[in-house]
């Protein structure tokens, strides 16, 4: 079952509505469902972050060498993941990267059967939380097992590798 | 601090409305809060427009709105706490009017969700937590985020997706009694466990739907309240909370700690001692089933782990201990994000003064109401508590 992307509803939209204008002047189509008149609108956005890392570039310097790591504050011990460049328990920004443990239980998951359009090109994905020994909580993706078999409680391994599906660096959650 | 009264409430109807651009859509509802209250454009010092908005066209709904509303010039804002974001208009309206900065406050909530195609819609509202950490590598939807709770829920509870599906079954069933809810169709427990799973265990018919819709809120202190109406509904206390955006950050999957916070707040201030028997009627956020059985646990109204034992033996239905969501809830109802809090309000108004009627008109022997508005997934929570009484201030 292929979703359906959004770019090509998009697509098709655009070029009805090109051919409400050469044919009337004006970009109006019927509703698919309603069959109310609807005004196409004809200025695209297409929209892409421009994310900065600088502050927390050691993670993913960590993370393409296969290492998940957390923030720890050198002044008052505070640990962040996801990681901060600054403690906003004690107010300090110097911190030290340390490695998160590879083991994990299973908190909470899901199956995303109904995907969002930026994933339609992946299968169905289980998203997974999983608690590690040091009390931090991770949301990965959990790969390689059978949704009916997965269970709360069930032990986990961290993973921290390239994706399959678009090369990059990330971390998924495998059964231990 | 002044009281707070709701004079005037007004809603559109919900569901696809291809017919009504934003602006047009909030006019609806507002027209008929003007119309309750008896007040005009003139008599409003303020208004706050709740929308969450991504996915329809105008970037500045609060002007866009106050201009065709007939509004313009008074002191405006957009504000925005996800789903919860027409209680937040409400707790800003609240504050101008009990700080005596507003006789008389507005809040109009609007949303065009069927603006964009359908899977735009679904991208935008799976970003609404945390993107960078939790969306863009690993693709969460909304449902999927209650997911995360549902699976969490039914493992220590042992409640079963059938347990779910009776809150569906309950919302859908009074959503047939109110002519402007988005599905006036009942359904029944096998309907819902057949319909097609968009995050397991969370099936569509588990699922609040996207809809567009409008509703309005007119606040005003006593003297105005005295001025326009007989019969005002009193605010008598607003506890707002909130969570963290990452979900990873949560201590446990069980239970929104937001909502416990914001409720205990709410509670608290307006001197409720027992919630279970406190209320008439309330409106809780069910935009997925899971959702409102937490809604019952988070407030208290039911033991932690035994809210699906509540909808399963029908005491939210009424006539029940706590008839919960007779507008037929988010769940049928609709959920036009940005107006869904003040919807709640509005109907909370009509409950209380009794203009319901019907099957779905609670019984009102002590004048209470509660409405429950959760933004995200735990991320806000907005509790209010509303009474016939105005209480001693």
């Amino acid at each position: 079952m292929s979703a359906p992307s959004a770019l090509d509803a998009n697509r098709k939209l655009i070029e009805d509505a090109r051919k409400a204008v050469d044919a009337t002047g004006l970009p109006l189509l019927p509703d698919a469902k309603t069959s109310d008149p609807l005004y196409v609108s004809s200025r695209d956005l297409p929209l892409k972050f421009l994310i900065p890392i600088g502050k927390i570039e050691p993670f993913f310097d960590a993370l393409k060498s296969g290492t998940l790591t957390a923030t720890k504050c050198t002044k008052c011990g505070a640990v962040y993941f996801p990681p901060q460049a600054d403690c906003s328990a004690c107010k300090a920004s110097q911190v030290e990267y340390v490695p998160l443990s590879t083991g994990a239980v299973l908190l909470a998951y899901t199956v995303i059967n109904v995907k969002p359009f930026s994933f339609a090109p992946y299968g169905d994905y289980v998203v997974a939380i999983g608690r590690l020994p040091e009390g931090l909580n991770v949301l990965a993706w959990m790969k390689g097992m059978e949704p009916s078999k997965i269970r709360v409680g069930m032990k986990l391994k961290l993973v921290v590798d390239r994706r399959r599906e678009d090369g990059v660096c990330t971390y998924w959650f495998e059964s231990a | 601090m002044e009281p707070v009264a709701v004079i005037g409430v007004g809603t559109s109807r919900f569901g696809k409305r291809t017919d009504a651009r934003i602006d047009e859509l909030a006019w609806e509802s507002f027209k008929e809060a003007l119309d309750d209250s008896g007040v005009t454009q003139k008599d409003i010092d303020q208004f706050v427009v709740s929308s969450l908005g991504g996915w329809s066209s105008e970037f500045l709904p609060a002007v866009v709105v106050g201009e065709y509303c007939g509004l313009a010039s008074k002191p405006t804002m957009k504000v925005e706490a996800a789903c919860a974001s027409g209680s937040a208009a409400a707790f800003q309206s609240y504050l101008a009017v009990s700080s005596g900065q507003a006789d008389v406050a507005a809040a109009i909530g609007v949303e065009k969700m069927s603006e964009s195609p359908m899977p735009t819609t679904v991208e935008f509202i799976g970003r609404a937590g945390n993107y960078f950490w939790e969306f863009e590598n690993f693709g969460l939807t909304f449902p999927g985020y209650y997911a995360l709770y549902a699976t969490a829920y039914m493992d220590r509870y042992g409640a079963k997706e059938e347990d779910l599906a009776e809150v569906a079954v309950k919302n859908h069933f009074y959503g047939s009694f109110n002519p402007k809810a988005h599905f006036q169709k009942p359904v029944t427990v096998e309907e819902v466990m057949k319909s097609k799973y968009v995050a397991w265990p969370l099936k569509l018919l588990d699922s609040s739907p996207i809809t567009d819709g409008s509703a309005a809120v007119i606040f005003a202190n006593a003297k105005k309240a005295k001025e326009f109406v007989k019969d005002p509904v009193w605010i008598r206390s607003i506890g707002v909370s909130s969570g963290t955006a990452n979900l990873s950050k949560r201590s446990d999957f069980l239970s929104l700690e937001a909502a416990r916070v914001a409720s205990q707040k709410a509670f608290s201030k307006a001197g409720i001692a027992d919630p279970r028997t406190a209320f008439d009627v309330a409106e809780v956020h069910d935009c997925f089933t899971i959702a409102e059985l937490l809604a019952y646990e988070d407030m208290g109204i039911a033991e932690r782990g035994k809210g699906f034992e509540m909808a399963k033996n029908h005491q939210t239905y009424k006539g029940g201990s706590f008839p919960a969501n007779l507008s037929g809830g988010l769940k049928a109802k609709g959920h036009p994000i940005g107006a869904t809090g003040l919807a709640m309000l509005s109907e909370l108004k009509r409950q209380l003064l009794q203009e319901i009627g019907g099957q779905r008109q609670a019984d009102i022997r002590k004048g209470w109401a509660l409405a429950h508005n959760i933004g995200g997934t735990g991320h806000y929570a907005y509790v209010t508590t509303l009474s016939l009484d105005r209480g001693a201030m």
